[in-house]
C-alpha cells in the first residue's frame, strides 16, 4: 500500500467517523423536535408529592429529610421515550453521590443503568438520558442520612439547547478515538491482502522475499 | 495554568532528550521516551542519594535546554523524518491529551496505601527537595521503600507547586512510554500493525480487572507502584526485541528500563532479574556472535558486557539504596515482617521448605504456614480469577496462544526460536517469581494475611502483564517481518487490538474509569482537603496537632497527615477510637481505654499544640468533655480545631498500665499484651490542661 493510499484509509475512517457522529447527533436533535411537537414527549414538572418516595421524611412542602444512606425518588411507570431530567435542589450540607438510575423494562434497578449528573454553574444538576424507552426513573440525592434536601424544581424533558446534543461524553469521545483506528487498520490489513491476489502472487511471502533478496545480491 | 505550563517543561524536556537520544544515538524514536524517562529516574535517584537533588533537577533541565538548542541548530529535514514514527506519535498525542485532561479535571489521591505511602512519599520529595527517606514525618513509616515513582512524581512536579494530577500525569507518562515502546521498532508504512498493538498495550494497566466493575477504577489514577512496575519491564522487554534486531545497539537503554524497575519497588529487583535472565537467554541463542556489538566490543565479549551490565545495573540500584539508607541509619538488612530475616536467609529458609526439608529452627516453625500458602497459591493460580481474561493458568494459555501464532505464522526462523525461547523462559521466571512471592507470604506477612495471600492479584499480575506485552512485541515484530501465509499475522495484531478492546468494554464502564470518572468520585477527598485548609490556616507551619477521629479505621489519619503536611499530624494512636474505661458503660467498645489523665499527659508530652477533632461521638465528650473549654461543641459532625493551652505547675506522675491499656514508650506507642509497664499520667488534668476551640471558616460545598 502506497504513502497517499495509507494517509486516505486512516484520515478517512477518522472522517467518516466524526461525519457520522455529527448525522447523529443532527438525528437525535431533528426526532427529539419531531417528538416534542407532536407531543410524543412532553416537559414535565414534578413536585415532591409526584415521587414514590423512600428512606426520606417529608417536614415542608418541598422539604425532605433522608433517613437512610440510600434515600429515593422514584417515578414510577413512565414508560416513554425521554430526553433529560434537570433539578434545581439545595442541601443542608455535602450530601455525596447525586446519580439517577433507569430501567428499560420491568427489571430491577441495577448499577449498570445509570447516569451521573452534571452540576451547571447555576447549581443545577442536569443528567442526559439514554435514547430509547425509559420505563423508571429514580433519583438517588444524596447517601448520607439526615441531609436536608429542598425540591426547589425538577424537569423532565426540559427544552435542550441545539448545541447541548454536540457537547460529547468521555465515552463518546473515547470510542471515536479508538474505533475508527482498528477499523483502518483492518481495511488496510483487507486491502493489501487483496491487492496481493490481484497480482496473483500466491506463493508464500517469505519465498518471494527470500527471492527478492536474491536478485538484489546479484544485481549488487 | 501556571502548574500546566510548569508541567509543560517537564514534558517538553523529556521530548527533547528522547529527540537528542535518536539523534545522537540512533535509537528507535518509539523506544526513546521510555528510555528517557528511566534514564531520568536512575539520574534523579542518584543525585538524590549525593544530596543534591534540586540542584541535579536544574542540571538536568539544563540539559533538556542544550539538546532543544543542539536538535535545533544541527536541523536536518530527514533527520526530523526519523521521528515521525507510530511509537513517538503515540506517546505524544497522548501525553499532551493527558496533559490537558488532567489539568483541568484534577484528580487527587484516592486510596489507602496513596496517603499512606506513594502520594506522601511524592509530596515530602517534592516538598523537601530530597529523597524521601531523608524527609522528616510524623510517624514511622516505610521509609525503606523504593524511591523510583517518587522521583518520577518529582520530576513533572519540579517547577511549580506540587499536585495530585502531576503525579498521576508522572505516572501516565510512564505508561504511554511503554505503549509506545511495544511498537517503538515500527515504521510509519507499519501504522496498521501499530495500530492495534498498541491499544492493546493501553488497556493491560485495567488487565487486573477480573469482574464488571460497579465503583471507580484507578487505573491511569493511581499512585501505585505495582502495574507501573509490571508494564515497564514489559516495556524493558519490548524495547530489547525491537533493539536486539540490529545487533546489540542502544542496549544500554534497556540496561537503564531494568534499572528503573528495580527502583520501583521491593519486588522490582526479581523481576527486573527475571526479565534480565530472559534477554541473556536470547542473546546466547539468537544473536549471531558477528553482527553483535556492544560499546565497541564484538562478538561474544560484547555479549558478555551487555548481559552483565543488564544485571549489574538493576543490583548497583538496590546495593546504592541500601548504603543510602544505612547512611541515614534506617536499616534495610531485614525484609521485616514475622521472622525479620535477611532476603538471603528468606530465600534459603524457603528452598529449604520447598524441597521438604523442615529440621532447622525456623523452618520447623514455619513449615505449617508454608504447605498452607503453597495449597493456596497453586489453588490460585489454577482456580482464582484474577485478571480479564481468567485465572494465572488461563494467562499463560492467552500468551502461548499469542506465541504460537508468531510461531507457526512468521516468515523468519530465528524469530521462530525467539518465540520459544520466550515462552518457555518467560515461564520459568515466572515461577522463579511465583515462589519468591510465596516465601514472602510465609516470611513475611503474618499469620492470617499470608495464608489468605493478601493482594495476591496485585503481586502476580504486574508479572503477567509484562510477560504479555513481550508477547505483544514478539507478535508485532514477526508481523512487520511477514507472514509464510500472506500477512496473516497482521490480521493476528487486529484481533487482538479488538480483542483487548472488547474486553476492556466488558469490565470496565467508561463512566467510571479515567476516560469518564463522575466529578462525585473525588467529593469525598475534596472535602477532607478543604476543610484540613480550613484548619492549616488557623494554625502555624510547625505546629503540632493531635489527631482524634472516633470509629476511623486507620484511613482518615493516614489522608489527614499527607493533607496537614508540612504541619505535622501526631500519631495519636493512628486515628482509632477512644474513651475513658471509667465513664463507658457495658456494652461500649472502644480501641483504646484512655483515661482523662493519660491523655492529658500524651498531649502535652509530645508537644501537640493543637487537637484536630475530625470525628467525635458522646462516649468522646463523656470522656474528655471535662477537658474542653465549651464541652458542648461536642460531639460535632463538622471538623473542629482547639488550641492546647497549659497551665504551669501541673505533674506527672507514672502508673503501671493494666492489661489492654496503652503505654508510652518514646515517640511511640504499644498495646500492651498480658505485661504491665509504667504510663504517664497527669494529676488533676483539667485544672492545667484546656482545649479552646480555634473558630474556622466554613468552606464546604
Amino acid at each position: 500500500m502506497n504513502k497517499k493510499t495509507a494517509m486516505r484509509l486512516f484520515f478517512g475512517a477518522y472522517a467518516v467517523a466524526i461525519l457520522g457522529l455529527l448525522m447523529i447527533s443532527l438525528f437525535n436533535f431533528t426526532s427529539d423536535s419531531i417528538m416534542f411537537a407532536t407531543g410524543e414527549i412532553a416537559t414535565k414538572e414534578y413536585t415532591v408529592d409526584d415521587f414514590s418516595l423512600k428512606d426520606f421524611e417529608k417536614f415542608q412542602d418541598n422539604k425532605i429529610i433522608t433517613t437512610s444512606v440510600d434515600p429515593q425518588l422514584i417515578i414510577e411507570e413512565y414508560n416513554k421515550k425521554g430526553t433529560m431530567v434537570s433539578i434545581d435542589m439545595s442541601f443542608n450540607r455535602y450530601p455525596g453521590e447525586v446519580c439517577l438510575y433507569y430501567t428499560r423494562g420491568s427489571e430491577d434497578f441495577s448499577l449498570e443503568s445509570r447516569v451521573w449528573a452534571k452540576q451547571r454553574n447555576d447549581g443545577r444538576f442536569e443528567f442526559v438520558l439514554p435514547r430509547g424507552k425509559i420505563s423508571r426513573i429514580r433519583i438517588d440525592p444524596s447517601n448520607f442520612t439526615g441531609i436536608e434536601l429542598t425540591l426547589n424544581k425538577f424537569v423532565l424533558n426540559p427544552k435542550r439547547s441545539f448545541t447541548s446534543y454536540f457537547a460529547y461524553s468521555g465515552e463518546t469521545i473515547f470510542n471515536i478515538c479508538v474505533w475508527p483506528g482498528l477499523a483502518a487498520a483492518l481495511c488496510a490489513w483487507l486491502y493489501t491482502a487483496y491487492s496481493a491476489d490481484n497480482k496473483k502472487t500466491k506463493k508464500p511471502l517469505d519465498k518471494t522475499h527470500k527471492k527478492r533478496q536474491n536478485n538484489k545480491k546479484r544485481r549488487s | 495554568m501556571t502548574a500546566f505550563l510548569c508541567t509543560f517543561i517537564s514534558l517538553a524536556a523529556v521530548l527533547a532528550l528522547s529527540a537528542f537520544s535518536v539523534r545522537r544515538f540512533k535509537l528507535a524514536s518509539g523506544l526513546a521516551p521510555l528510555a528517557v524517562l528511566s534514564g531520568s529516574i536512575i539520574y534523579f535517584f542518584l543525585v538524590g542519594c549525593l544530596g543534591f537533588l534540586q540542584i541535579g533537577g536544574y542540571v538536568y533541565f539544563a540539559i533538556s535546554a542544550a539538546a532543544c538548542v543542539y536538535l535545533v541548530a544541527t536541523y536536518k529535514k530527514e533527520q526530523w523524518k526519523s521521528l515521525l514514527t507510530p511509537g513517538f506519535i503515540l506517546f505524544c498525542l497522548l501525553c499532551v491529551t493527558c496533559l490537558v485532561v488532567f489539568a483541568i479535571r484534577k484528580p487527587i489521591l484516592y486510596e489507602w496505601d496513596e496517603y499512606s505511602f506513594w502520594g506522601t512519599a511524592a509530596k515530602l520529595t517534592k516538598d523537601n527537595n530530597m529523597l524521601h527517606a531523608a524527609a522528616k514525618f510524623g510517624w514511622p513509616w516505610a521509609a525503606t521503600q523504593k524511591p523510583g515513582l517518587p522521583i518520577l512524581s518529582y520530576i513533572f512536579n519540579f517547577f511549580g507547586e506540587f499536585a495530585e494530577w502531576r503525579l498521576y500525569f508522572a505516572y501516565d507518562t510512564l505508561l504511554f512510554a511503554v505503549a509506545a515502546a511495544a511498537i517503538g521498532g515500527l515504521s510509519i508504512k507499519k501504522w496498521h500493525i501499530a495500530v492495534p498493538i498498541a491499544l492493546a498495550a493501553l488497556v493491560m494497566p485495567f488487565f487486573h480487572i477480573y469482574t464488571r466493575m460497579i465503583y471507580f477504577m484507578q487505573s491511569y489514577l493511581s499512585s501505585y507502584a505495582d502495574m507501573p512496575m509490571g508494564i515497564l519491564m514489559g516495556g524493558a522487554l519490548c524495547a530489547y526485541y525491537y533493539l536486539s534486531r540490529h545487533g546489540g545497539k542502544g542496549l544500554w537503554s534497556v540496561a537503564l528500563m531494568l534499572g528503573a524497575v528495580a527502583l520501583c519497588k521491593d519486588t522490582g529487583l526479581p523481576l527486573s532479574f527475571v526479565a534480565a535472565g530472559i534477554i541473556t537467554i536470547d542473546i546466547l541463542f539468537c544473536q549471531k556472535n558477528a553482527q553483535f556489538s556492544f560499546a565497541k566490543l564484538r562478538g561474544g565479549a560484547a555479549k558478555a558486557a551487555v548481559i552483565f551490565t543488564l544485571f549489574a545495573t538493576s543490583a548497583a540500584m538496590y546495593k546504592i539504596w541500601s548504603i543510602y539508607l544505612s547512611n541515614l541509619g534506617v536499616a534495610q538488612g531485614s525484609v521485616g515482617g514475622e521472622a525479620d530475616l535477611s532476603p538471603f536467609a528468606l530465600m534459603l529458609n524457603g528452598v529449604l521448605l520447598l524441597f521438604g526439608i523442615n529440621n532447622t529452627e525456623q523452618t520447623a516453625m514455619f513449615a505449617e504456614k508454608f504447605m498452607l500458602v503453597r495449597n493456596n497459591m497453586i489453588s490460585s493460580f489454577l482456580h482464582d480469577k484474577v485478571t480479564m481474561v481468567g485465572p494465572g493458568i488461563v494467562v499463560f494459555a492467552f500468551m502461548f496462544a499469542i506465541l504460537a501464532l508468531t510461531f507457526f505464522l512468521s516468515g523468519d526462523k530465528l524469530h521462530r526460536r525467539r518465540t520459544v525461547l520466550y515462552g518457555v523462559f518467560a515461564s520459568l521466571g515466572f515461577l522463579a517469581y511465583y515462589v519468591f512471592i510465596g516465601f514472602t507470604y510465609v516470611f513475611v506477612f503474618k499469620n492470617e494475611a499470608g495464608v489468605q495471600l493478601q493482594d495476591y492479584n496485585r503481586y502476580v499480575t504486574c508479572y503477567y502483564v509484562a510477560m504479555l506485552l513481550g508477547a505483544f512485541a514478539l507478535l508485532a515484530i514477526g508481523a512487520q517481518g511477514g507472514s509464510r501465509y500472506r500477512d496473516l499475522l497482521t490480521g493476528v495484531c487486529i484481533a487482538l487490538g479488538v480483542c483487548m478492546l472488547v474486553l476492556f468494554g466488558r469490565f470496565v464502564q467508561k463512566q467510571l474509569c479515567v476516560v469518564d470518572y463522575p466529578y462525585v468520585v473525588y467529593d469525598e477527598s475534596r472535602n477532607l482537603k478543604k476543610s484540613v485548609q480550613c484548619a492549616t490556616d488557623e494554625i502555624p507551619k510547625d505546629a503540632r496537632v493531635f489527631f482524634v477521629s472516633q470509629k476511623d479505621d486507620g484511613k482518615l489519619w493516614f489522608s489527614h497527615s499527607y493533607e496537614f503536611y508540612p504541619n505535622i499530624l501526631d500519631y495519636s494512636w493512628g486515628g482509632g477510637s477512644m474513651a475513658d474505661p471509667a465513664v463507658m458503660a457495658d456494652g461500649e467498645a472502644v480501641n483504646y481505654k484512655i483515661s482523662e489523665g493519660q491523655l492529658a499527659a500524651y498531649i502535652v508530652q509530645s508537644d501537640c499544640e493543637y487537637v484536630y477533632i475530625n470525628d467525635s461521638d458522646e462516649l468522646f465528650k463523656r470522656s474528655y468533655g471535662a477537658l474542653f473549654q465549651d464541652a458542648n461543641t461536642l460531639p460535632n459532625d463538622e471538623p473542629q480545631l482547639y488550641k492546647v493551652e497549659v497551665k504551669d505547675g501541673y505533674t506527672i506522675v507514672k502508673q503501671e498500665a493494666k492489661n489492654g491499656e496503652i503505654m508510652q514508650s518514646g515517640s511511640e506507642l504499644t498495646l500492651l499484651e498480658g505485661e504491665i509497664k509504667p504510663i504517664s499520667v497527669m494529676q488533676n488534668p483539667f485544672e492545667y490542661l484546656t482545649l479552646v476551640k480555634v473558630e474556622m471558616e466554613a468552606d464546604y460545598e
